[in-house]
């Protein structure tokens, strides 16, 4: 059985264009992860409609939406983050010591990317939100 | 501008462990909520849309703490290396997330049509429960309501009792209780329990005696049923107890008294019959299968007819039962008089019955009940008592004629002999005068026969061998005729105490009756024999077993009695004869009725008579010699004779026959006139020698108290007694009475002399 792990680790790190049919650029990682984002919305605001119709106005759910809200929200600031990140000129991280110590804001796209990183301001609440209409639920009888 | 970057760093690195804390959190949440309710499919949605949103936090999270800690140990190259993985999970979770998502509404769709059916389930279970409930309390009130009842395992275990059981068997069925622990028999936990009888799946009834928690036993009618599951199968048995103690009770009390019933009416002494209302027999007793000859088993359910069969006892003709008018007409019936009843044997019995209805308690009429008794025996000595009523009336009509009579014939004979006496035998008067003599002898005789009807006939009585008298009577009778008489008699026959002239009067009237049964001339058998009374001998009411007695019979072949005749032979003036008096047999059983004993006869038409005259063994068995001696001497002359006689007529000739034999006479109407004159001449120079006195004065003082007034004066006085009542107690014993002699009206010359003879 080790021998069968080590294999398959081996292969998954240990990629070669070789053993490939096609190649998988690290841009496709990056449009595969910005779907995702997409999907994560979509997803979500489809069940936000979905609950609007079905009229779910008892407790928890209010908080469940706000929650979605905000997750949404995050997808949508992360996704604009991770396309910034793209775009973004290495040289606006200021180093020191090899390590990122400051960011040259110089263009609206500089701030929303510098905001795009602190998107926890945005999943820390919603996740609170979320306890909460847990917490709600699991309240009721 | 230039923002620092560690700010970024530190949001990030908090910010992700908020997020991983928040994510358990939030884990631990939804599963909590997701155990209240495993079944909601909606909750198993959520925690795994949960669940989800929790693995994109975590793998984020220690993504990006990952990245900041590799990035700040300067391991950036590590980071690149795993950054790819990082990312594509979190890219796989947002696939996941948006999938759930997408399911949202499929999850919610089945949720609320699950929630509507569980719902409706719930609503219907609520419902269902509550009819259950209703039904519940429904069967605990019918099942409280009835007898005691339980419900008992196949294996004997009481699984329920009602309020009933549980009052008369109290115990705790919540425990495991058998059901022989709550009412224990003899048959439990055997082969013989009736719960056996069940399994086979039928109802089985039966009789139980239990005790119950007073201490009472009980009886119950159980029965005992197959319980059955939803299914049909037989898991058990339930058992209803009615408790019929009191029924049982009323039952036995009901028998003993059937029993009582039944015992007294079988020892009723008159025959009973029961019968139902169509005349068929329900019930008799002892006396009616005695007389019948039915036994109850046999009688039982035949018409009455069958067994009650009578008839008319005159003209022989069938009677109808009295049931069926006591039936028609619900009132008493009685049958009426010579009806007899013909057994199964034949035989026949006169009785007396009467038929009465038997109403119930709402005096409807359900039957009939026939008394009746077998009066035959009483009949028999109803007619025999009849018979000596009569013989005893004209007893007294006799006697009183005969004393009258015999006075009369005392005169009448008396002249006829002193003109006799006057006229002497040369004269031709002298052979009318005699036969006049002996018409009034003929006369005399009659009286006598007729007196021993009368209280004055009783026997004088001496011990005496009863063969002389038989032979010298019979002898006498049959003497010069074409009858002979063949005797057996034994030399050991008892003695007996008798009057040998009456006994003597019995044989010569059997013998004159046998001698004319036998025209044409023929023997007579006279025989005599010892017996002692027995079962076997013919009845007779005062005689009682162990009594001895001495039977005569008299036999002869003539032409028989009939038997209608059979009960009249002893009824005076009855007779076949042409020239009878129809006093023969009458005498005969009166004189043997006065020697207390009996007389029956046998008689076949054209066969012959034979009657047995049974006289009772006299006590001491010793022979009395007469001491008297007939001393023939001559009596002397002018002689004071107190002659004392009511009849003026009587007196006369008295007078004149003491004149005749030369004596004289003192006359004297009553007791008190001849005490007088006894006084008077005691102690003249020419006392009275004797005393002639009538023993019944009609409102004086007769003979019987006059002697004992003389024989104070004169305790020597010779006193006579005379009387037409021949057959008086007085006359019988006079001695006793203080007579030196007896003299019997009509009384001829001789006799006077005779007594004169005697007593002087």
């Amino acid at each position: 059985m080790g021998v069968g792990v080590l294999t398959c680790l081996s292969l998954i790190l240990g990629t070669s264009p070789a053993w490939a049919v096609q190649t998988h650029g690290s841009l496709e990682g990056m449009v595969v992860h910005q779907i995702g984002h997409l999907l994560f919305v979509f997803g979500m605001g489809y069940l936000l409609l979905r609950i609007s119709r079905a009229q779910l106005k008892t407790s928890g759910w209010f908080e469940f939406r706000i929650f979605l809200y905000l997750i949404i929200l995050w997808n949508l600031l992360t996704f604009s983050g991770h396309w910034l990140n793209e775009f973004i000129e290495k040289s606006k991280f200021i180093q020191s010591d090899g390590k990122t110590v400051a960011f040259s804001i110089s263009s609206f796209a500089d701030t929303w990317f510098y905001i795009s990183r602190l998107d926890h301001f945005l999943l820390v609440p919603s996740f609170i939100f979320l306890i909460l209409a847990l917490r709600s639920w699991r309240g009721k009888k | 501008m230039t923002l620092p970057w560690n700010i970024i760093v530190i949001v990030d690195i908090f910010g992700s462990a908020l997020v991983l804390l928040m994510a358990f959190w939030c884990a631990v949440l939804c599963w909590d909520w997701r155990k209240q309710k495993t079944e909601d499919i909606f909750r198993d949605y959520i925690f795994l849309f949960t669940l989800a949103i929790v693995f994109f936090a975590i793998s984020r999270s220690f993504g990006h703490l990952a990245k900041q800690l590799l990035l700040l140990s300067d391991m950036e190259s590590i980071w690149q290396l795993i950054s790819p993985f990082s990312g594509a999970v979190n890219s796989v979770t947002f696939v996941v997330i948006f999938a759930f998502g997408l399911y949202f509404h499929r999850f919610q769709r089945v949720h609320l049509r699950m929630e509507e059916y569980q719902n409706n389930l719930e609503e219907m279970i609520v419902s269902r429960t509550e009819e259950l409930n209703n039904a519940n309390a429904t069967l605990e009130n019918v099942l409280n309501s009835s007898n005691p009842l339980c419900i008992i395992a196949i294996d004997r275990t009481i699984i329920k009792t009602n309020n009933a059981y549980q009052a008369l068997w109290p115990g705790n069925v919540k425990h495991v209780i058998r059901c022989s622990d709550s009412r224990p028999g003899i048959y439990c936990d055997t082969k013989q329990c009736p719960l056996e009888q069940v399994k086979a799946g039928e109802e089985y009834v039966y009789h139980e005696t239990s005790k119950v928690v007073t201490g009472e036993t009980k009886v119950f009618i159980v029965s005992a049923r197959p319980f059955h599951d939803g299914s049909g199968k037989m898991i058990g048995i339930v058992e209803s107890f009615q408790d019929i103690s009191i029924r049982k009770q009323a039952e036995l009390a009901l028998a003993s008294e059937r029993e009582q019933l039944a015992v007294t009416l079988r020892s009723i002494a008159d025959g009973v019959i029961t019968t139902d209302l169509d005349g068929n027999v329900v019930l008799i007793n002892k006396v009616t299968e005695q007389l019948t000859g039915w036994t109850q088993q046999e009688a039982v359910g035949l018409p009455v007819e069958n067994l009650f069969n009578i008839i008319d006892t005159q003209t022989g003709k069938s009677r109808r039962s009295p049931v069926e008018k006591v039936l028609a007409s619900g009132a008493v019936v009685a049958l009426g008089d010579h009806t007899s009843l013909i057994a199964k044997d034949g035989t026949q019995y006169t009785i007396e019955d009467s038929g009465a209805p038997i109403f119930n308690r709402d005096s409807e009429i359900v039957g009939a009940v026939l008394v009746f008794r077998d009066v035959t025996e009483g009949r028999r000595i109803k007619k025999k008592l009849l018979k000596a009523q009569r013989l005893e009336s004209i007893g007294v009509l006799a006697g009183g004629i005969a004393h009258d009579f015999n006075n009369i014939l005392a005169a009448i004979l008396g002249n006829v002999e002193l003109a006799a006496m006057l006229v002497g035998p040369d004269a031709e008067a002298y052979p009318l005068l005699n036969m006049a003599t002996k018409a009034s002898h003929r006369a005399k005789d009659l009286t006598r026969q007729l007196l021993t009807f009368s209280k004055g006939g009783n026997p004088v009585t001496k011990i005496t061998s009863i063969r002389e008298t038989i032979t010298e009577s019979t002898d006498f009778i049959l003497r010069g005729s074409s009858v002979s008489c063949k005797y057996s008699i034994p030399d050991d026959l008892w003695l007996v105490d008798i009057d040998s002239a009456q006994i003597g009067q019995v044989m010569q009237n059997l013998v004159i009756n046998a001698k004319a049964a036998m025209p044409e001339g023929g023997e007579i058998e006279i025989s005599g024999i010892n017996v002692e009374k027995s079962e076997s001998l013919p009845a007779k009411p005062t005689a009682s077993t162990g009594q001895r007695f001495v039977a005569i019979t008299v036999t002869d072949r003539g032409c028989g009695i009939s038997e209608k005749n059979l009960e009249t032979i002893f009824d005076p003036y009855f007779t076949t004869k042409k020239e009878g008096s129809g006093l023969g047999l009458a005498i005969t059983h009166s004189i043997i009725q006065k020697h207390k004993g009996y007389i029956e006869v046998q008689s076949r038409q054209d066969v012959g008579t034979s009657f047995t005259l049974f006289l009772p063994v006299a006590k001491e068995q010793v022979l009395v010699v007469s001491q008297e001696k007939n001393v023939d001497v001559e009596v002397g002359q002018g002689m004071n004779i107190l002659v004392m006689d009511d009849e003026e007529p009587v007196q006369e000739i008295i007078a004149q026959m003491l004149a005749t034999l030369g004596h004289h006479s003192l006359p004297a109407a009553n007791g008190k006139e001849a005490v007088q004159l006894f006084k008077k001449h005691q102690n003249h120079k020419n006392p009275v020698d004797m005393i002639i006195m009538d023993l019944t004065i009609p409102g004086a003082m007769g003979g019987k108290d006059t002697v004992q007034e003389i024989l104070k004066i004169d305790p020597y006085a010779k006193v006579v007694v005379s009387s037409g009542y021949s057959n008086d107690p007085v006359m019988a014993h006079y001695e006793e009475y203080g007579f030196k002699a007896v003299m019997g009206k009509p009384f001829s010359l001789d006799d006077l002399k005779g007594v004169l003879k005697k007593v002087l």
